[in-house]
């Protein structure tokens, strides 16, 4: 028997439960269809109540293309009929498998994650190999205790040093190329700092590179050395009119290292731009600007230039005016990066501009409440809160007044 | 045309009583429900052919709840218009 059950057969079966005989019931279903079709020509739809419904939809002309010769053919505006079973009838059909529902999957909101969950994996990521970090940590704490140690005056002179130095250093840059043009001798005598200055740049954009690290302490030793010298000579000479030429004296010692070894131009441009905002913001003097690059963000930038993630709102802060949105940077923006905030000492600001950040997000998410970012700027919320939280307990409890209690909840459960 | 016309129509034309049409029209789609669940198909000639199919699971998107969804196995009905059919409806 095949599987095709025919009018004549369906005939047959009918025949048996009704008083019809089976000439009748087959003439039957061939009248029943033919009204069917007579009726679809005239009406878009036939429905037949506990069965299904048949439905005319009009096909506009289109082209199509034969994939054996290539060739495009119209086809023709048609008709076309479509059947639609009814609900009791597609149920009795579907009994098989009418025990499955259909299961809502979770979508992956967590597969953008926030910036400052790549920075906190970043942070995992550097704990992870304590060798490049050790180094570094301590003498942070040493380079505030100077600053916190000097005066403001000695402070603003120090920032005098800074830019002397900067300006200072291109123009000293260019005589020795012509220089070096003529008396390679002298490079030839001091290759010895030629490798130092070259090795240096990288390692001041410390804890991604872990080579040389020791060298990068004795260099930051060396460095140490030299402030202090500066800072006592600027000291003894506070009162005199020859502050500037002392600076400018002492500046030159400074830059006599990249000169000495101009062979290739390239390589002496490069110590003055990354190494002079990172020597500005270790040594907590002036403000300094920062072009971001690819996959720079306040965060991570918070982490790289203070070593502390947490950090994070206060070089926001700085920067509120010109991004709106903290997760927003782009490549190219430049950034100002204030100098490193004690976190005794300020921790008045360092608090008010977490709290600053928390209230950005949230006015944020009221402002676009039907933006997709939404769960992530929550999400970044209450992490600054936690930074907060983790730089000052009971943070949360001292500023509840300004925070939502159910976000206080939620970040006391994120610590846990 | 609602059933009532149909059957009226029907018993005009087959020259039977309209409550034999109905019982008839009533056992006559039963049937075909009854040949459809058993796997089985029915091809009317003239017509079309209705059969029944088993369609995978899926994945689709749920535009109301905004949220992927899973939709389980499930045997659908599928009817394919025969070649008289297309005919006359596009005369």
């Amino acid at each position: 028997m095949s599987n095709f059950l025919t009018p004549g057969r369906l005939a047959e079966r009918l025949s048996w439960k009704t008083e019809l005989d089976k000439e009748d019931c087959a003439r039957f279903s061939s009248e029943l269809f033919d009204i069917i079709i007579r009726e679809l020509k005239k009406d878009d739809t036939f429905s037949i109540f506990g069965f299904g419904t048949f439905r005319k939809s009009f096909v506009p002309l289109s082209t199509a293309r034969n994939p054996q010769t290539g060739e495009t053919i119209n086809v023709p505006p048609h008709y076309r009929v479509k059947f639609s079973p009814a609900g009791k009838v597609a149920e009795r059909i579907n009994a098989e498998y009418a025990d499955l529902t259909p299961i809502i999957l979770e979508t992956e909101e967590r597969v953008k994650e926030g910036l400052l969950l790549k920075a906190e994996r970043y942070i995992m990521t550097i704990q992870a190999e304590p060798e490049p970090v050790e180094p570094e940590k301590p003498e942070v704490p040493e380079k505030i205790e100077e600053a916190s140690e000097s005066d403001e005056t000695e402070n603003r002179i120090e920032e005098i040093v800074e830019k002397t130095v900067f300006t200072e250093a291109p123009e000293k840059e260019e005589l020795p190329e012509e220089e070096s043009a003529e008396a390679s001798e002298e490079c030839s005598e001091e290759p010895t700092q030629d490798e130092f200055k070259t090795e240096d740049e990288p390692d001041f954009e410390f804890q991604k590179e872990d080579r040389g690290f020791m060298k990068l302490i004795l260099l930051s030793l060396l460095a140490l050395v030299l402030i202090l010298g500066i800072g006592w000579l600027i000291f003894r000479n506070i009162g005199n009119d020859g502050v500037t030429e002392i600076v400018v004296s002492q500046a030159a010692e400074e830059v006599s290292e990249p000169p000495a070894a101009p062979e290739e131009p390239a390589a002496v441009e490069e110590p003055i731009t990354p190494a002079a905002p990172v020597e500005a913001a270790s040594e907590a003097l002036p403000e300094s600007s920062y072009s971001i690059e690819s996959g720079d963000s306040f965060s991570l930038l918070a982490q790289r230039r203070w070593g502390n993630i947490y950090l994070w709102p206060y070089l926001y802060k700085r920067n509120s005016s010109n991004f709106p949105d903290p997760d927003l940077v782009r490549p190219g923006d430049s950034i100002v990066i204030p100098p490193e905030p004690d976190r005794t000492r300020d921790q008045i600001r360092i608090e008010d501009s977490i709290i600053y950040a928390y209230k950005r997000y949230r006015d944020l998410i009221e402002e676009q409440s039907g933006s997709p970012r939404n769960p992530n700027r929550e999400l970044s919320a209450d992490y600054v809160l936690l930074g907060g939280e983790r730089l000052y307990p009971d943070f949360l409890e001292r500023r509840k007044d300004e925070l939502r209690t159910d976000d206080i909840r939620r970040v006391q459960r994120l610590g846990e | 045309m609602n059933k009532q016309e149909l059957i009226r129509e029907l018993s005009h034309t087959m020259d039977l009583p309209q409550k034999t049409v109905r019982t008839t029209l009533d056992a006559f789609f039963e049937e075909i429900v009854e040949v459809l669940e058993g796997g089985e198909n029915y091809t009317q000639t003239g017509f079309g052919t209705f059969r029944t199919e088993v369609c995978d699971e899926r994945i689709s998107y749920n535009p109301a709840i905004k949220k992927k969804m899973l939709l389980p196995k499930k045997r659908k009905i599928k009817f394919r218009p025969s070649a008289k059919l297309k005919e006359r409806i596009n005369e």
